[in-house]
């Protein structure tokens, strides 16, 4: 993937301006409940795919096993929850924590490896969460799923999608204010430095792993706290959320919205999650429509939806500024 | 003392060795150049003493005291700056971000100075510093592969083949401005595959062939010697 001229692609606070504009506006729209189910999965997804996007795009490091980390933070408050009676929010912690804690275990051996290698170990990764959660009936559930009792805030039950809409923008907002703040800082510098050249990272004095597990470690929490919150609003999760075509669909919203971009990341897992709602009606077609859009998508903005149509208004104001007057 | 003390140093890809045991001694304010052919193991010496590549045995002493054990980052912090084969450009940063990095081990202060002898050494750069680093012709951004390396203070340099794939006046302007650093009393590890101007300038300089060091002189020695002439000046 073309990382050059990554510097111009993020609008920065703008576009979390227009973001937080579209948030508030949206539910004018919305007729039902099924209209802020469906907004607020397409934030949970944004969650995500911004934290992912800051390993995938910006430190150049692939991950296909992301799945794992949302299904741990979803199960970790779906079992503490129902079993333990563990207050929701703890369990919401204790899920990113738990999700931290493996991403920093594994971080160090499976991040040596580049490119393809490291695509199979991170695959194994989220296929052996999968497995156990599949396999751990008594615990988990397995392949029937399991119920999460509504989280409770003193004496103010969260429950209903328009509440957990709100909650979720909320998150979202956060999550994406901290990318931007993150790739502003000497941290974000070396990231992409580390994407551009690790041997030239090296050189100039970053510890490449050290860095490269922060970033892992910090993606997985993300990940997680978007299962916890999924788990919660949802009321119930299945080992699909931590199957290995969730992590591909994951690291998909990444490339089609534009890798090492903020917001590319958010408008492709917004994209992502409506696009399947939106051709449903045309049932046995809809596979293959959702397909084509993406092929179409991918050769018409070859480096994702926002930094192609940002290149492009750029080019534009230079056309229209070298026109004499 | 020299500054760089190698012993019998090994390094291997796999179980294949790419250094058989180096022996070396680069001297504090000297330019030390290696010459040899392409797989001698001339990167992978380089590589070695930076610390981007394990050593399997031997060797590397800095300043008197083993480095062989630690890793890149520390080494950058002791003072060896590689400018590594290739150029290796940030390619998607600004070319004063590309310094900046350079700078990652300096404090605020010492960056601003390091950009301004930067600046001074390579004005080029200076008038490039709002461009995008893989923007830059070649010359350009070996010349900003140096200034980035010199940003952390190197008390050692290590030049990995900054000729490569460049044109010969560009070669020879490269070439200058590394005898204007040594004059500066900055201690240069150079490779090259353009002997004749590697030896021409070097203190001190040795051929490696299949991961030996087989040959050792000072510069007008080596130039005049029959092996090397025949075997790298092609005389």
């Amino acid at each position: 993937m073309n990382k050059h001229g990554a510097a111009l692609v993020d609008s920065g606070y703008a576009g979390l301006a227009v973001l937080v504009v579209v948030v508030l506006v949206a539910p004018l729209s919305f007729a039902n409940n099924y209209h802020y189910d469906v907004a607020m999965k397409m934030g949970l997804n944004a969650i995500v795919a911004v934290g992912l996007n800051l390993l995938v795009g910006y430190a150049g490091q692939i991950s296909l096993g992301h799945a794992a980390f949302f299904a741990i933070g979803g199960y970790s408050s779906a079992i503490l929850a129902s079993r333990y009676e563990v207050h929701g929010l703890l369990a919401l912690l204790v899920g990113a924590a738990l999700a931290g804690a493996l991403a920093f275990l594994v971080a160090r051996p499976i991040l040596r490896l580049r490119g393809h290698y490291l695509a199979m170990a991170t695959l194994g990764l989220g296929i052996i969460v999968s497995i156990v959660i599949n396999r751990e009936i008594e615990l988990t559930g397995g392949p029937d799923g399991i119920s999460v009792p509504a989280l409770q805030i003193f004496a103010w039950k969260l429950r209903g999608p328009e509440t957990w809409y709100w909650i979720v923008a909320a998150v979202l907002v956060l999550v994406i204010l901290l990318s931007l703040n993150l790739m502003r800082s000497a941290f974000g510098r070396g990231l992409r430095a580390l994407a551009d050249s690790e041997i030239a990272a090296q050189t100039a004095g970053l510890d490449t792993a050290a860095l490269k597990a922060r970033i892992f470690v910090l993606s997985a929490v993300i990940a997680a706290l978007s299962g916890s919150l999924f788990a919660n609003a949802e009321r119930f999760i299945t080992p699909d959320e931590a199957g290995f075509l969730r992590s591909v669909e994951l690291v998909t919203m990444v490339v089609v919205g534009g890798m090492a971009s903020t917001f590319g990341a958010a408008v492709g897992a917004a994209l992502l999650t409506l696009l399947p709602q939106a051709l449903a009606g045309f049932e046995l077609w809809h596979d293959f429509l959702f397909g084509v859009i993406l092929v179409t998508a991918m050769i018409f903005l070859p480096r994702g939806i926002v930094p192609s149509l940002h290149l492009l208004l750029i080019e534009r104001r230079q056309a229209a500024s070298d026109r004499p007057p | 003392m020299a500054l760089v003390e190698i012993e019998k140093l090994t390094s291997h890809y796999g179980r294949i060795p790419a250094l058989r045991g180096v022996d070396m001694r680069i001297e504090e304010r000297q330019l030390s150049v290696v010459v040899g052919a392409n797989g001698a193991g001339k990167t992978t010496l380089m590589r070695t003493i930076s610390g981007v590549r394990p050593a399997t045995g031997g060797d590397i002493r800095f300043d008197g005291a083993s480095i062989r054990r630690l890793s890149a980052a520390r080494r950058v912090r002791l003072g060896i700056a590689q400018v590594p084969e290739g150029r290796q450009m940030f390619p998607a940063l600004t070319v004063e971000d590309n310094l900046v990095m350079g700078g990652y081990t300096r404090s605020a202060a010492e960056v601003r100075e390091g950009i301004d002898r930067a600046y001074a050494l390579f004005p080029v750069l200076a008038e490039r510093r709002r461009h995008l680093a893989g923007a830059l012709s070649g010359g350009q951004q070996q010349m900003l592969a140096i200034a980035r390396a010199l940003m952390s203070k190197p008390r050692l340099l290590l030049l990995d083949e900054p000729s490569m794939g460049l044109a010969p006046l560009l070669v020879a302007e490269i070439f200058r401005s590394v005898e204007k650093l040594k004059a500066d009393g900055v201690t240069i590890f150079l490779v090259e595959q353009n002997a004749h101007a590697a030896l021409k300038i070097a203190d001190r300089a040795y051929v490696m062939e299949t991961g030996r060091t087989v040959l050792e002189g000072t510069g007008p020695e080596l130039l005049a010697n029959d092996r090397v002439r025949q075997a790298y000046l092609g005389i």
